[in-house]
């Protein structure tokens, strides 16, 4: 059975829509999942390098999530405590080695872009070479370039959620830009 | 060398917003460097988006997950409770807990503490008897017999035994001790039983009792040295080889 969202709530921000969560609207929940995971997907094939797992690992955490909204007591953001549990979970993930779970490195051309006709041939193919910069990164590199390029998070976000100061985030993505600038400036485009 | 001013640009916080400002937009028109790592940026944001699960698989991922979320209690507050869960069921069940536990959890503790103020009670009762100067507890028995004759029999042994000496209870003759069995098996004691281990030191909190009444008792004395020895009688037959003075 569907659960129907009022419209008031999706526009609420994620720290009222735990509240509400906590009085019992699972309609609130709904729309924190709907609006935050791609974001979760995102960061955990980041981390784990397989979007399959990613998306086992994004249900996991919004059941987490609901299983403790109790404890989530608003001292930081919302995304940012979702994406620190998003990251030791995959780190826990690692250590307990599952077969599931296959490291980018072992599995380089899983970042390859989906083939869509609809989509222009040099798209494709920045897409491509993006897929190959990606591949060329560090995993620190890749988790904190995603994090402040593509999720467009704060420093100050991206060191809550991996516990790095942000002068040594501000020098990882630098020479993560510097390298994809460097590749691309031979073989891209 | 490449021009850097974009991904410059990037790594300061004015790009945390997201939007281009005029000079960068005018920068990237100018600049193939610029324009081409801009053009990087936006291929990694949208290959990223086009990987994660869109609007339709996002619900299929939620039809999947909201049969295992957990109920949340409703608000104390008094809130309506939503239109998923229906009010009553478990706000209902919390304040019922809530109510029951509340004197389940007092309970035991109030129980515990009267229990240990009881034996606290008794305790220093029986260690008042024991140590109790002989005087204070020849009046307390003369008190006892003379007040309350029908409940004698209900006393202490020790003080029953007090009863025949005095001359004024005539209504509680020596031979009505219902205690002579109690007495006698009592020699049997000083060696088995571990509360006589710990008794000796009891004599040394009376040192003034002197030696002489515990052998001669003058008859009729109400001073301490006749009443140490009623109150010692009741342990010298309790290292008796046997036969106890019943």
């Amino acid at each position: 059975m569907p659960i129907p969202v009022p419209p008031a709530i999706e526009s609420a921000s994620d720290d009222a829509l735990m509240d509400l969560f906590r009085q019992g609207r699972v309609e609130a929940f709904k729309v924190l999942f709907l609006r935050h995971i791609g974001l979760v997907v995102r960061y955990a094939a980041s981390l784990c390098g397989n979007w399959e797992t990613a998306r086992d690992i994004a249900q996991e955490i919004f059941l987490k999530i609901s299983q403790c909204a109790g404890t989530y007591a608003g001292q930081s953001k919302f995304k940012s405590w979702m994406l620190t549990m998003t990251r030791n979970m995959v780190i826990d993930l690692k250590r307990r080695k599952t077969t599931k779970t296959v490291t980018i490195p072992d599995n380089p051309d899983h970042w390859a872009p989906f083939a869509d006709p609809k989509n222009p041939a040099d798209g494709v193919s920045i897409e491509a070479s993006m897929a190959d910069w990606l591949k060329g990164l560090s995993p620190e590199q890749r988790e904190v370039t995603l994090l402040k390029h593509v999720e467009q998070l704060s420093y100050a976000e991206i060191s809550e959620i991996t516990g790095i100061r942000e002068g040594t985030l501000r020098q990882i993505v630098s020479r993560a830009l510097r390298q994809i600038r460097e590749e691309a400036g031979t073989d891209a485009l | 060398m490449p021009c850097n001013t974009y991904l410059e640009w990037l790594d300061t916080p004015a790009s945390e917003s997201g939007s281009l400002p005029e000079y960068i937009a005018r920068h990237l028109s100018a600049c193939r460097d610029c324009r081409q790592a801009h053009a990087e940026i936006q291929a990694l944001r949208t290959h990223c988006a086009r990987m994660s699960p869109d609007s339709n698989e996002a619900l299929r991922l939620w039809e999947s997950l909201a049969p295992l979320i957990p109920a949340q209690p409703a608000a104390p507050s008094g809130q309506p409770a939503g239109t998923v869960q229906p009010a009553g069921s478990a706000s209902t069940v919390v304040k019922a807990s809530a109510a029951i536990s509340t004197p389940v959890g007092i309970g035991p503790v109030v129980i515990l503490a009267a229990a240990a103020i009881l034996i606290g009670v008794i305790e220093y009762g029986l260690s008042t008897v024991r140590l109790q100067p002989s005087s204070q507890l020849k009046d307390q028995i003369s008190r006892t017999v003379t007040s309350a004759p029908p409940d004698v029999s209900s006393a202490p042994s020790v003080l029953q035994r007090h009863v025949p000496a005095k001359p004024a209870s005539g209504s509680l003759p020596a031979t009505g001790n219902p205690r002579p069995e109690s007495v006698s098996a009592s020699p049997a004691l000083p060696v088995s039983d571990p509360e006589r281990t710990v008794r000796p030191p009891e004599p040394s909190i009376e040192p003034e009792s002197p030696a002489a009444p515990l052998t001669a008792p003058p008859a009729g004395s109400s001073s301490t040295s006749g009443d140490g020895d009623v109150l010692t009688d009741g342990f010298v037959p309790m290292t008796a080889p046997s036969g106890g003075r019943d």
